[in-house]
C-alpha cells in the first residue's frame, strides 16, 4: 500500500473525526496544528483508521505518534502485516 | 450568546434527564475524577446550544443532530455559543470557554427518513424512571450491555423552541442519551464523547422508551459505540468507561509492604492529606508513629477515613481544614508550636489551558498556590518561633519534560523551587527540601491509555525518612 493509497481515505476520515472539510493533510501536521485534535479525537481516528484499513495499531505505537506522517507510516507497516 | 451553568442548573437538568451521575452533581465525587471539579452535562450544553441556535430561523425541517464534547465545561464556568457556518444545508455551532473549543454542534436539515427498524434482540438491563444511582458496571459488562432506558418528564418548559422543532418525545429521547452513558452504561465511571442523532419519521404505537445495545466495544481505550433508539430518534452514541478513583494503598499494606523509620516524638502538618500523595504521606507518617496533623480543603470524609485508618494502625492523627489561598497565620494557631515537619500539597482547582498559546491567566492560577500560598506559609511557619521546621515542597519532573499543554503548570512550579531555595537560604528555622517528583498514579492522572507508573508509597517512604529520620536532611 503506498502512501497514495492512504492519503484519501486517511483525509476523510479525519475531516469526519475533527469536523473540518477543508482540513488538508501533510506528512508533518500534527495535533498542534489543529485545533480539537485531542487525545479522545486521535483515539477515534486510530479506530477508523484500525476500520478502513483492516489494521491494528498495537497500543505501544499510539504514543510514538507525532504526525500525520507517522501514522502513514503505522498504516503502511501494519496492512503489509496484515495482508 | 454566553452562560454559564451552575449547581441549581445541574440539579433541575438531573431532575429532567434523569442523569445523576455525581461527576455533576457532587464535588467531593467530581475531585476523585481526572475532571477534578463538578462537570456540566455535555448533553446539557449541548440542548441550551440547539434552543439558543433556534431562536433564529433556520432553513428546513431538523434531519440529524450530531455533537462532540471535546473538553469539561466547569459548573459556574462562563461558556459562548458561537456559529461556525451557515448553509442551506446545515449549521454548525461551537461551545468555547476560557478560549478553548468545549464542543462542536452541526444541525443538518433536510426530509425525514422513515424510522429504521431496530435490530439486535431485547437487552438484559431495565434502568426505569425512580433510579437515581449510576451503575457500578465492569468492563465486560459495557462491552455486552444493551437493554432500555425509561424516557423523562415532558422537557416543554425548558426547551420550547427545541420541542416545537421536532417535537417533545424525541426531545426526551436525547435526554435519556445522558441517562443512558451517565447512570447505566458505561455509568458510574462514564465520560460521553459523541452523539450522531438521526431524526426520523413519527412512530405511531412504540413503546415511550430508549431502547440500547453496545455496537463496538475497544478494550485499549476502554470506549463503546452504543446504538440507540427512541420514538422518532436514531442515535449512535460514543463513552468511555473511565478508570474508577484511584485507591491508595491502605496502611496495612503499606506496613507489609513499606517499612518507614521510626520517628516517634515528631509532630508533622500535611496539607492536603486527604487524597492522593498527601494520603500516602500521611499514612506513612502515622506508621512511622509521627503525630500527623492532615489538612483538607473540601474533601473533610476523605481527611478522617485517613485519619481512621491510621489510628486503626496505632498512628496518632488530627484533622484540620485549612485553606492554602487564605491567611495560615490563624489557621497554624490551633497546631503545637513545636511543629517538626510540613509536607505541601495544596493543590488548586485542575483548570485547562484556553488557547495553543502561553495562557498568562493559568499561570497565575498555579502560582497562587505553588508560589504565594506556598510564601506565605513558610513566613507564618518563620513567625511562630524558634522551633526548627523542614517543609517539603513537591516539584516535578515536567520541570525538566516540559510536556505539551502543562508550561504554566511546570513553570509555577519551577518558580516554587526558587521561592523554597531563596526561603532556606535566609531564615533562621524555616528548611524548605524540594524535589522533582515523577508522575505518579492519581486521580488526576487516570487518563484513557493506561500507563506504568510508580507507586507513590515507593516515591515517598525514602523522602519521609530523609525529612523524619536520622539522615541530615539537604
Amino acid at each position: 500500500m503506498t502512501d497514495a493509497d492512504i492519503y484519501p481515505p486517511l483525509t476523510d476520515i479525519m475531516r469526519d473525526v475533527l469536523m473540518q472539510d477543508d482540513l488538508e493533510l501533510s506528512p508533518e501536521l500534527s495535533a498542534k496544528d489543529v485545533e480539537g485534535w485531542d487525545s479522545f479525537k486521535m483515539i477515534e481516528i486510530i479506530m477508523a483508521v484500525e476500520a478502513q484499513f483492516g489494521i491494528k495499531v498495537p497500543s505501544q505505537q499510539l504514543d510514538k505518534l507525532e504526525n500525520v506522517g507517522d501514522l502513514v507510516k503505522v498504516i503502511s507497516e501494519r496492512a503489509k502485516v496484515a495482508s | 450568546m454566553e452562560r454559564s451553568f451552575g449547581e441549581a442548573h445541574q440539579r433541575a437538568f438531573a431532575g429532567l434527564s434523569g442523569d445523576w451521575n455525581p461527576m455533576h452533581m457532587d464535588a467531593r465525587a467530581a475531585r476523585r475524577t481526572p475532571a477534578g471539579f463538578p462537570v456540566v452535562h455535555g448533553v446539557q450544553s449541548m440542548l441550551w446550544a440547539l434552543e439558543t441556535l433556534l431562536a433564529e430561523p433556520v432553513p428546513g425541517v431538523i434531519r440529524q443532530i450530531d455533537a462532540d464534547f471535546a473538553r469539561f465545561l466547569f459548573v459556574d464556568d462562563e461558556a459562548q455559543l458561537a456559529v461556525t457556518k451557515r448553509t442551506d444545508t446545515e449549521i454548525r455551532a461551537e461551545l468555547r470557554c476560557k478560549g478553548a473549543r468545549i464542543s462542536g454542534y452541526t444541525l443538518r436539515f433536510g426530509a425525514l427518513p422513515a424510522a429504521s427498524p431496530f435490530a439486535g434482540e431485547a437487552g438484559t438491563i431495565a434502568y426505569d424512571a425512580a433510579r437515581t444511582d449510576p451503575l457500578p458496571l465492569g468492563w465486560e459488562e459495557v462491552a455486552a450491555a444493551a437493554g432500555t432506558v425509561s424516557l423523562g418528564p415532558d422537557p416543554v418548559e425548558t426547551y420550547p423552541r427545541l420541542c416545537a422543532a421536532i417535537g417533545r418525545a424525541r426531545v426526551r429521547g436525547i435526554l435519556a442519551l445522558t441517562r443512558l452513558v451517565g447512570m447505566v452504561s458505561p455509568g458510574l465511571h462514564s465520560t460521553f464523547h459523541r452523539i450522531n442523532a438521526k431524526i426520523v419519521e413519527d412512530e405511531a404505537g412504540v413503546a415511550e422508551e430508549l431502547r440500547f445495545r453496545t455496537v463496538q466495544a475497544d478494550e485499549r481505550f476502554q470506549l463503546v459505540t452504543i446504538e440507540t433508539a427512541a420514538p422518532g430518534l436514531r442515535a449512535t452514541v460514543k463513552a468511555s468507561r473511565r478508570a474508577p478513583p484511584t485507591a491508595q494503598p491502605s496502611s496495612d499494606v503499606l506496613r507489609r509492604d513499606f517499612r518507614p523509620r521510626p520517628a516517634s516524638g515528631r509532630k508533622v502538618l500535611v496539607i492536603g492529606g486527604s487524597r492522593g500523595i498527601g494520603e500516602v504521606t500521611a499514612k506513612l507518617l502515622g506508621l512511622a508513629e509521627v503525630e500527623t496533623f492532615l489538612s483538607y480543603a473540601s474533601g473533610h470524609e476523605d481527611a478522617e477515613a485517613v485519619r481512621d485508618e491510621i489510628a486503626a494502625e496505632g498512628g496518632r492523627a488530627h484533622v484540620l481544614r485549612f485553606d492554602a489561598l487564605a491567611d495560615p497565620v490563624p489557621q497554624l494557631s490551633a497546631l503545637p508550636d513545636d511543629l517538626d515537619s510540613v509536607y505541601f500539597f495544596a493543590t488548586p482547582r485542575i483548570a485547562m489551558r484556553g488557547g495553543a498559546g502561553f495562557d498568562a491567566a493559568l499561570f497565575r492560577h498555579f502560582c497562587a498556590i505553588y508560589v504565594e500560598a506556598f510564601g506565605r506559609l513558610c513566613e507564618a511557619l518563620a513567625a511562630r518561633g524558634a522551633h526548627p521546621v523542614t517543609v517539603f515542597y513537591p516539584s516535578t519532573v515536567f520541570v525538566d519534560e516540559a510536556p505539551h499543554g502543562l508550561a504554566e503548570y511546570a513553570m509555577a512550579k519551577a518558580a516554587g523551587e526558587v521561592l523554597a531555595a531563596d526561603i532556606t537560604r535566609h531564615s533562621q528555622t524555616v528548611r524548605v527540601i524540594s524535589v522533582r517528583l515523577p508522575r505518579m498514579a492519581t486521580d488526576q492522572t487516570a487518563g484513557m491509555i493506561a500507563q506504568e507508573m510508580p507507586s507513590t508509597a515507593a516515591v515517598m517512604l525514602p523522602l519521609i525518612d530523609r525529612i523524619e529520620g536520622s539522615i541530615a536532611p539537604g
